[in-house]
């Protein structure tokens, strides 16, 4: 809401210049966000009385004129606009002015003649919209005088950011009655006159939605003249508050509800077919808008109908069928209370916003509207003549303006905020506020101001003290620990060692967005189910990640696209896919790994980065969390990777994770050359890993043995140390791959691997026979089971 | 002195003065001092020497015995000397060069100021909690006193998801769940992000927030303050830093407050980064509104709480003098490796 300072001061005047007032609205919680100077854009501007005016000798449409500026010699200036006339008075730009726009006015000749400044039209002077000619003054204005005096510009527009629950606030009445709630000046409304009707015309209305609309005010108005134009003051005070100034019936309603906050609606009586009905839409009822949109509408809508149709959306917006214009004679004036509850949430359906509904929505005074009918009638009729039928009050039964009493305790408000309020300090402030206030047992009963709709509970009352009060007076403290020992949470732990770990491997963490571009998405999770957003901002933008490499695929082509060669990326966040009907949301640690040369040094020969510096850091990941005899890869094929190439992680025995190279057939589509390789493993599975048992130490030497082992290429080296380990001799404790050979000495279509064998016992040193024993035993198992042979035996 | 005994003596000296590496040594010292080696038989000599002569031979011949091992094990020192020194400097390298795996990665800076924030509330005995980022009506809104059609909802513009979920326009609903869960005393923090369907140069449609909760039977407004001042001058590291609670409207709280601090940048003199008005909003925050409580069945009248909710974006700015939201999502390496 934009608040004009010279109009606020009409209505209350505290000490201080308009910084100081906005830094008082600001301190009671109605933040002014901008304060802008009206006369600083047109401070060289002066009133200028057109003396002499004279055809160009070169040029139809312009004109020579002559001006009185107050000085002693007039100055010579060629106008093109079409209003220029003798004797009238209007704004002149002299030489060296800026105008608003930034144009600087020089001495210039135009088609020969010259011109010592210019004059300008309300546009050029960033006034209004008006382009057509011009500024046209009052004749009262002296010749000389800035513009900014002659027009009262010597105003400031502050900018009140209100929150949702301050809709009281909406107009210069509540505006300053807060204001002077919060200085201790004075408030006085202006005398608003009752109109004494001069016709007897009525408009019947018929009330059948009484709870959506438990008020509904109306006057008719003949005989106007919707053509004349509102008055400069007039449209002044709407442009600044940022309305448009459009025929006197509108203009007037739009002060009226910047001025008391009462939105108003003025029907052409002419093109109204019978009673005004306020009742709720029908289904399938349709309505065309004044801004040219047409409604479909439902009974959960409330609108003003004739005979015909609906004629308005109730306190949204009104018809076309009805619409006031140049030719409009007859208004019927609308000035209605709608609940607050029967206007939530309509406009936004119709993807509307206006004045009217943002202020409807919000709660408007529901003792104004006779008032606001009184108010406008008398500017219509200053403005436009005519005469005023009687009112039209219908109002619903019952007492629904009555707002139960609020028990406010005083033991309450010391709970709540932690400080002694003063028994004389709280009843000042609820007087300020115009709440009613009786004295009772625990405290008082409060009535808060029928148009404070957000005060409704205790907690509300307690805010406004605290407010009028001071938020700043209130002492802080420090609260005893609510809780004796606190214990940190396991999962910011882990994702805490899991970032660490990769951040010392070389992974740079992003954080790149939740939703991503469907065909990426499709891309590299194509099994996935996707979550879509149905009101993204961008297809881009519009699926949720069911992983999260389409970020950091797109993070690492947009580093490639700028010369970042070496690419480790990680991220650790949610993933999102439709499972069974089921949202599954899970956290997951996802990495990438784009390197033309993997750990580039001076003392290395370069390679490219392969799938076992990935497998290197997958498993340094998994052995933060759990012991290696958990976990084991086992390859797979699953798009995006390459099935040559994949490996799926599984830890006891459950999949948590994934990891390999992007298929190269992918590489074109998401714009990277070179392997790419990936992981994604599940957070929350590792958090779960076993807490390690304690095997005690053997007092007595342990046997290495290493044996070379020829095999069928088919035989992968998980299966090889399934088979070893499989043998279940206690003395066997360990075995390790160290070597894969397939050069010359092995046979076609076979590989050598290697393993070292640890061996031990607990109770004794274990002797050779013992040892060749197991050997034995481990070997006759892989020729058994995997068609092994030895090749050779160390140890 | 025997004669042949010094001559033999300044002869091993000098053989010795010449040997070049510890096997030429070792040969002089078998030749002279060995089991058969020329002193050695000097040596042995001595008994068959008349009486008379045999003292001062042996004497003259032990001198040059002594002599010569001194010698011998001086020398063997300086040419282990040379060749330890001959060996460090064929084995000098360039110290300046780069080594090894020695390269470590980044963390991400909103990353960085989660952590921070979260280390100095769990200090003041806050304790972590998330929540699920696709939510539901409820928890986002309704239990926050945010019925449908409020019109603080047009406040918060809210993407939908296609299986009638929607994203957390905030991270409150974590406090929904948390009381839901647990009975007071509750004392959290819940970090994380959320989603606002508004995207220019001040807003990005994905920005990550910290909600911190305290419900017990004693809380009251001025802990708010006590907790968010203690934590405000704990961010910033300014021990003078001012706060301004303004009053200002929440549906979830009530009273309600934004919190500003004095600007970080010129000390509340008025700059760029305050526009000129010396204050940066930092925090929103209030009492838990009763129906709030109501919601999730705690007994607003036996206990009383307050919530708090900051903007992660805009507090990674200040502290490193970031100017532009973007950045932290473009994940530009040039970027990340400045953290």
């Amino acid at each position: 809401m934009l608040l004009s300072e010279q109009w606020l001061r009409e209505w209350t005047n505290p000490a201080g210049d308009a910084r100081e007032l906005a830094e008082r609205f600001t301190a009671g919680g109605l933040e002014i966000g901008h304060i802008a100077q009206l006369a600083e854009s047109i401070e060289a501007i002066r009133v200028a009385e057109v003396l002499t005016v004279a055809p160009h000798p070169d040029a139809d449409r312009l004109r020579l004129v002559e001006v009185n500026t107050g000085e002693s010699a007039a100055l010579r200036i060629v106008c093109g606009a079409p209003n220029v006339t003798a004797g009238m008075k209007t704004a002149l730009a002299p030489v060296g002015a800026r105008l608003p726009g930034g144009v600087r006015i020089k001495k210039s000749k135009i088609r020969g003649q010259p011109s010592e400044g210019m004059l300008c039209s309300a546009a050029e002077l960033g006034l209004s919209d008006e382009t057509s000619g011009i500024l046209e003054l009052p004749s009262a204005c002296v010749p000389g005088t800035p513009l900014s005096q002659a027009l009262h510009l010597d105003d400031a527009v502050l900018d009140l950011e209100l929150t949702p629950n301050r809709g009281d606030c909406l107009s210069m009445r509540g505006a300053s009655r807060e204001l002077a709630a919060l200085t201790g000046a004075a408030w006085h409304p202006p005398e608003i006159p009752r109109i004494t009707p001069e016709i007897q015309t009525c408009w019947p209305v018929v009330l059948t939605e009484s709870a959506g609309c438990p008020r509904y005010v109306s006057r008719v108005i003949e005989a106007i003249d919707n053509t004349r134009a509102s008055p400069t003051w007039l449209t002044e005070r709407l442009r600044r508050c940022g309305v448009r100034a459009l025929s006197p019936a509108v203009d007037v309603t739009n002060y009226v509800l910047l001025e008391l906050g009462q939105p108003m609606h003025a029907f052409d009586l002419d093109k109204l077919e019978g009673d005004i009905q306020v009742r709720r839409a029908r289904p399938g009822e349709t309505l065309e808008l004044i801004n040219d949109q047409l409604v479909t509408l439902d009974e959960d809508v409330l609108v003003i109908a004739d005979d015909k149709g609906p004629v308005a959306l109730a306190g949204v917006m009104g018809g076309v069928r009805t619409e006031v214009d140049a030719a409009t004679t007859r208004v019927l004036l609308e000035s209605a209370f709608f609940a607050p509850e029967m206007i939530a949430g309509r406009a936004r359906r119709f993807k509307l916003h206006t004045e009217a509904s943002h202020r409807f929505e919000r709660g408007v005074d529901p003792g104004i509207q006779a008032l606001a009918v009184e108010r406008a009638t008398a500017l219509l009729v200053e403005i436009a003549g005519g005469q005023a039928g009687p009112v039209g009050d219908l109002a619903a039964e019952g007492n629904w303006q009555h707002r139960p009493p609020i028990e406010l305790r005083r033991a309450r408000i010391n709970r709540v905020l932690g400080i002694e309020i003063p028994d004389q300090e709280v009843e000042r402030i609820l007087a300020a506020l115009g709440f009613e206030c009786r004295a009772a047992e625990t405290g008082w009963m409060v009535t808060p101001a029928a148009h404070r709709f957000d005060v409704r509970i205790e907690e509300d009352l307690i805010e406004e003290i605290a407010r009028l009060y001071g938020y700043d007076r209130i002492e802080p403290q420090l609260p005893r620990p609510a809780i004796a020992a606190t214990i940190p949470a396991d999962r910011p732990l882990a994702i805490a060692a899991a970032t660490e770990l990769l951040r010392s491997r070389g992974f740079h963490e992003v954080i790149t967005y939740s939703f991503v571009r469907p065909d990426l998405s499709s891309m590299l999770t194509p099994q996935a189910n996707l979550l879509a957003i149905v009101n993204p901002l961008s297809e881009d933008q519009s699926v949720m990640r069911a992983s999260l490499w389409p970020g950091l695929v797109a993070a690492t082509q947009y580093n490639r696209n700028r010369q970042q060669q070496g690419v480790r990326l990680f991220e650790i966040g949610s993933r999102f896919r439709n499972h069974d009907q089921n949202l599954m949301q899970d956290t997951v640690i996802s990495g990438i790994l784009a390197e033309e040369i993997h750990c580039p040094h001076w003392s290395t020969t370069p390679r490219r980065a392969d799938f076992f510096d990935l497998k290197g850091i997958v498993e340094a990941l998994l052995e933060r969390f759990a012991c290696r005899a958990q976990y084991r890869f086992e390859r797979c094929a699953q798009p995006p990777l390459d099935p040559g190439q994949a490996a799926e992680l599984m830890l006891d025995g459950e999949r948590i994770g994934i990891c390999g190279r992007l298929h190269p057939a992918l590489n074109k589509p998401v714009g990277i050359e070179g392997d790419v390789f990936l992981f994604e493993i599940a957070l929350d599975p590792l958090l779960e890993a076993v807490r390690p048992a304690y095997r005690r130490i053997s007092a007595y030497p342990s046997v290495r043995r290493d044996l070379s082992i020829e095999l069928p290429r088919t035989v992968t080296a998980g299966t090889l140390l399934d088979c070893v380990r499989g043998i279940g001799v206690e003395t066997l404790m360990d075995a390790e791959l160290f070597d894969v050979y397939d050069g010359p000495g092995v046979s076609e279509g076979y590989r050598s691997m290697s393993i070292h064998l640890t061996l031990g016992s607990d109770n004794e040193t274990l002797d050779e026979p013992a040892v060749e024993q197991v050997i034995g035993q481990i070997l006759t198992q892989v020729e058994g089971t995997l068609g092994g042979r030895l090749r050779s035996q160390q140890g | 002195m025997d004669q042949s005994v010094a001559d033999l003596a300044a002869s091993a000296l000098a053989a010795v003065a010449a040997a070049q590496t510890p096997a030429d040594l070792e040969s002089l010292r078998v030749h002279y001092l060995g089991r058969s080696g020329q002193i050695t038989q000097q040596l042995k000599r001595t008994g068959s020497l008349p009486p008379e002569q045999r003292r001062e031979f042996g004497q003259a011949v032990n001198a040059a015995k002594q002599t010569l091992e001194d010698a011998i094990a001086t020398r063997q020192d300086a040419l282990n000397q040379a060749a330890i020194e001959a060996r460090l400097a064929a084995e000098t390298v360039d110290v300046t060069l780069p080594g090894r795996d020695g390269r470590i990665g980044s963390v991400h800076p909103l990353t960085q100021t989660i952590d921070r924030i979260a280390r100095i509330f769990l200090r003041m005995g806050f304790v972590v909690h998330e929540g699920p980022e696709v939510e539901d009506d409820f928890h986002n809104f309704e239990a926050l006193n945010i019925p449908p059609d409020h019109p603080a909802r047009a406040m918060h513009d809210t993407f939908y998801c296609d299986n009638g979920l929607l994203l957390r326009t905030h991270t409150s609903p974590v406090q929904v769940r948390a009381m839901q869960r647990q009975k007071p005393p509750i004392q959290l923090i819940a970090p994380g992000r959320v989603y606002r369907r508004d995207s220019d140069l001040t807003h990005s449609p994905m920005f990550h927030q910290i909600e911190g909760l305290l419900v017990d039977d004693m809380t009251t407004f001025a802990h708010l303050k006590g907790i968010l001042n203690a934590f405000l001058r704990e961010y910033f590291e300014t021990s003078n830093l001012r706060t301004r609670f303004r009053p200002s409207f929440f549906p979830f709280t009530e009273p309600s407050a934004e919190v500003d601090v004095s600007c970080v940048n010129c000390g509340g003199q008025g700059c760029r980064v305050c526009g000129g008005t010396g204050w940066l909003e930092v925090l929103g925050c209030g009492m838990v509104h009763p129906n709030v409580l109501r919601h999730v069945d705690i007994d607003s009248e036996r206990y009383t709480g307050f919530a708090f909710g900051m903007g992660v974006e805009r507090l990674a700015m200040l502290r490193h003098g970031i100017d532009d939201l973007r950045v932290f999502f473009d994940n530009d390496l040039r970027f990340l490796r400045q953290f």
